[in-house]
């Protein structure tokens, strides 16, 4: 079932860089990844149909930065997810956070999606858009088979790279290696750029050896460097694994040196169809084991029921069996951890479901089996394992508990005495491992909280004030009502068919009456004038305000046109103005 | 040699084996969570390797998680292992984030007792008393919390005393003592952001330091006083690879950078 894949490709290839090749001096085994990569699980879909765009972002910092995606028209983000895995490499802790747009797309065509940014260390990253063939609903999308020109070139004897996978008709969540290869005659001056292709359709990437040895192709010696990453096909039916790149940067002069495979096809086989009931699409060889933290019990107090599934298969993807009812206890869902080892050529593992269960009434129980189906690749059969019957015994709660330690002897009691002084012991990982030291006064949120009411406090006081002084001092409501009741009859003096002069008149009158708090019957015009004086009004206002009050007079008893009257009112509404900013309480 | 520095000499020699392996950059990852990583550092810890300890619960230090289990865990490892000072600063950052755990406060006292040099401590009025017990009880982060919802309370009696004068007097009183304890939770928050920005707090690391008069090493200027391993100064600059340290009026002077480490973890 062996089949094996390859070829070899140079691109943008100069002189100069074939010179500077002949010169390289690294060994080829350090290749870098970028911090922030995205990948879609499908470059292929129908309209009416969904894309999901995984950004990992990976640093050395506990809390991973959210990635931006760019504002696109091909695309709506109708779902977003995210998931945080920490690792310890050498000693030093990493953390790898996976941000999943769902994207649905707008448009049919070659669409890309979106680029998503991220700032992390006083840095900003970005990722390049991926392209996705949208088609119409209904089209099924078909896998496509162009085979890449295989351009051999005198270089290609020294140097060239090629991709294989160890089996191309895996199962279905089975998992294959692939292989990318680095064959050379001479050595890398500079570190190689490795970009894995997006193993769009496939579980999990876990990073196999990196072995490294010689080779002899063609009758020349090669030394050889291998990536091993393990896969597992998500999808069943033909994959196609996109080229790997291999970038070595130019020199001074030249262009990167770009080395490609070919794409690699996977024809993914389905499963059998004689899947047992409780068959979830573990695939692989597992082992299985419960346990109870306790053999006996009380009423009340909970107990830790722990189902491990240990072995070589896609972990991270292992559904939990289901948890029986069990009457008389109180079941609480369950968290579970993983632990993914990758030794040879395997991935394998533990999974690890735990939850609390709490007993309601004493006495003798047993926990039933718990049954949890995969399929074995090796020998293309399921398998069903059973876990044993746990038998725990509950005592009742404190109220009647019984006696279980000795008689106590009434004896001479004898003080406490410290022996030694020592510091009290290492506390055990909190339930909760947190970060605290989340600093709430850096947050401007919290100082809107304290502004707002503050805010609002000195609003309803004013408010208040303002009424409570309208309502007690007549001379500061007129004040303050003077210009808005001015306005209003010159308003209605503006309308047809009104006492047109008579309205102004009043308007002006009383403007003037009350802002210096001044009953209206009775003022002349010579009265006025004193008054207005004695306000600390000039001159030229005083005459202002007898040449209007004199005008409306006149046009009482001898009407002027509408047009004449529209300059009129609008000269007594600007006189109006001019008062109220000259006129001070 | 010291048990110290044979655990850090191997730790050394296992690197610089491991370099001439020519161990692969992209190594096999093995996810673990926090908890785990913690986890094996206390089996370090109780397996009686205090270095290893250190170097676990150090990493996770390093890796940005604040966390006062950690740092306390990390406090006993270095008292174990006979380093007062870091034992001290990691005691006094764990209390920083968790102030009412007396298993951090025994411990803290414990490794004080053992320090070489005795500091003064000062002591105000009741006033002052009152902002220190706000102080020693609780996070910088509940005392933000805790004012914030007092000044709503308050804020909502305003709110009452103009709405409803006829309930003026009972609001007044209870807005009075309401402000009385915002007084003290504000003063509380703005001293302590006072030390953090200008007087920041610091632990001696070194085992034993001379305070020099300027900022260079003995011979350039005059040896004021010395200081051991586990003192409490505050810190007044920082220029490079020295800092200007204060423990009263007259005791001040500068010591070497690495001498000293702050207690606000700056990450």
């Amino acid at each position: 079932m062996r089949n094996t894949q390859h070829g070899s490709k140079i691109g943008r290839v100069s002189l100069g860089a074939a010179i500077i090749l002949a010169l390289l001096l690294l060994p080829a085994g350090a290749l870098a990844q970028a911090p922030v990569t995205a990948q879609v699980d499908r470059d292929i879909i129908a309209i009416n149909e969904q894309v999901t765009l995984t950004v990992s972002v990976s640093g050395d910092i506990f809390n991973i930065p959210t990635p931006r995606l760019d504002s696109t028209t091909d695309f709506k983000v109708v779902g977003t997810s995210t998931s945080t895995q920490i690792q310890l490499i050498n000693g030093e802790l990493s953390s790898q956070g996976n941000f999943i747009f769902r994207l649905e797309p707008l448009n049919e065509g070659q669409l890309l999606t979106p680029a998503a940014t991220v700032k992390m260390n006083g840095q900003t990253y970005s990722t390049e858009p991926i392209p996705v063939q949208v088609l119409p609903a209904g089209t099924l999308p078909s896998p496509n088979n162009n085979t890449p020109d295989d351009t051999p070139d005198n270089l290609a004897d020294q140097f060239f790279v090629e991709a294989e996978v160890d089996n191309a008709t895996p199962w279905l969540g089975q998992q294959i290696i692939y292989s990318f290869k680095l064959y050379q005659t001479v050595r890398l001056l500079r570190q190689p750029d490795y970009q894995a292709p997006a193993f769009t359709n496939f579980w999990g990437q876990n990073l196999l050896s990196q072995p490294q040895y010689h080779s002899t192709v063609n009758g020349q010696d090669f030394m050889v460097t291998e990536i091993r990453t393990a896969l597992f096909p998500a999808s069943v039916g033909e994959i196609i694994v996109e080229p790997a790149t291999l970038i070595v940067p130019g020199g001074l002069f030249e262009t990167d040196f770009v080395l490609e495979t070919d794409p690699v096809t996977v024809n993914v086989q389905p499963l059998p169809p004689d899947a047992p009931p409780d068959f979830n699409g573990a695939v692989g060889r597992f082992t299985a084991t419960a346990a109870l933290n306790e053999s006996t019990g009380r009423v009340n107090e909970p107990v830790t029921f722990r189902l491990t599934i240990e072995g070589a298969g896609n972990i991270e993807t292992l559904a939990e069996p289901p948890f029986p009812d069990l009457p008389n206890w109180r079941i609480f869902d369950s968290q579970s951890t993983t632990e993914i080892n990758v030794e040879g050529e395997q991935v394998q593992g533990r999974r690890q479901f735990e939850r609390l269960l709490v007993p309601g009434r004493p006495g003798d129980y047993t926990i039933p089996p718990i049954s949890f189906s995969y399929f074995d690749p090796q020998t293309d059969q399921y398998q069903t394992l059973t876990t044993e019957p746990l038998p725990i015994t509950i005592d009742p709660g404190e109220d009647g508990a019984l006696p279980s330690s000795p008689a106590v002897t009434g004896g001479e009691k004898q003080p406490v005495s410290l022996l030694a002084d020592d510091i009290r012991h290492i506390k055990p990982v909190p339930t909760r491992l947190t970060d605290t030291g989340v600093r709430v006064l850096d947050n401007w949120f919290y100082w809107g909280c304290w502004l707002v009411p503050a805010l609002a406090v000195a609003g309803l006081w004013l408010w208040n004030w303002r009424r409570v002084r309208l309502l007690q001092d007549t001379e500061y409501q007129r004040r303050v009502r003077a210009r808005s009741r001015a306005n209003k009859l010159l308003s209605q003096a503006g309308q047809p068919d009104s006492d047109a002069y008579g309205l102004t008149q009043r308007a002006l009158l009383g403007y003037l009456a009350d802002r210096l708090n001044h009953p209206t019957v009775g003022l002349t015009a010579a009265a006025l004038t004193n008054l207005l004086r004695e306000a600390g009004l000039n001159s030229a206002l005083i005459e202002q305000v007898q040449t209007i009050l004199n005008q409306i007079d006149a046009a009482r008893f001898a009407p002027v046109d509408r047009a004449g009257f529209q300059v009129l009112l609008a000269d007594t509404r600007r006189l109006i103005d001019v008062l109220e900013k000259e006129l001070k309480p | 040699m010291s048990r110290k520095i044979k655990g850090r000499v191997l730790i050394l020699m296992m690197i610089v084996a491991a370099s001439f392996l020519g161990w692969p950059v992209v190594q096999a990852q093995n996810p673990v969570s926090l908890a785990e990583a913690m986890a094996a550092a206390n089996q370090q810890y109780e397996a009686g390797r205090f270095a290893e300890a250190a170097a676990g619960y150090e990493a996770l230090v390093n890796f940005g998680l604040q966390n006062s289990a950690v740092y306390y865990n990390l406090g006993n490892t270095y008292f174990k292992m006979g380093d007062l000072g870091r034992a001290i600063l990691n005691y006094r950052r764990a209390s920083q984030l968790s102030p009412r755990d007396s298993d951090i406060t025994s411990n803290l006292a414990i490794a004080r007792a053992q320090t070489v040099d005795q500091l003064e401590t000062s002591s105000g009025g009741t006033l002052a008393n009152l902002v220190q017990i706000a102080e020693e009880w609780l996070t910088l982060q509940e005392a933000a919390l805790l004012a914030l919802a007092l000044w709503l309370v308050l804020c909502i009696l305003m709110v009452l005393m103009i709405l409803l004068p006829g309930r003026r007097p009972a609001a007044v009183m209870l807005a009075a003592v309401v402000g009385f304890f915002l007084a003290v939770g504000i003063i509380s928050m703005g001293n302590r952001y006072y030390t953090e920005r200008y007087y920041p707090p610091a632990v001696v690391v070194a085992s034993r330091v001379d305070v020099t008069s300027g900022p260079g090493s003995s011979a350039q200027y005059l040896v004021e006083f010395e200081l051991h391993s586990g003192a409490e100064v505050s810190l007044l600059e920082s220029r490079t690879g020295w800092r200007r340290i204060i423990l009263s009026d007259e005791l001040q002077g500068w010591v070497p950078a690495e001498a000293v480490e702050p207690v606000l973890n700056q990450r």
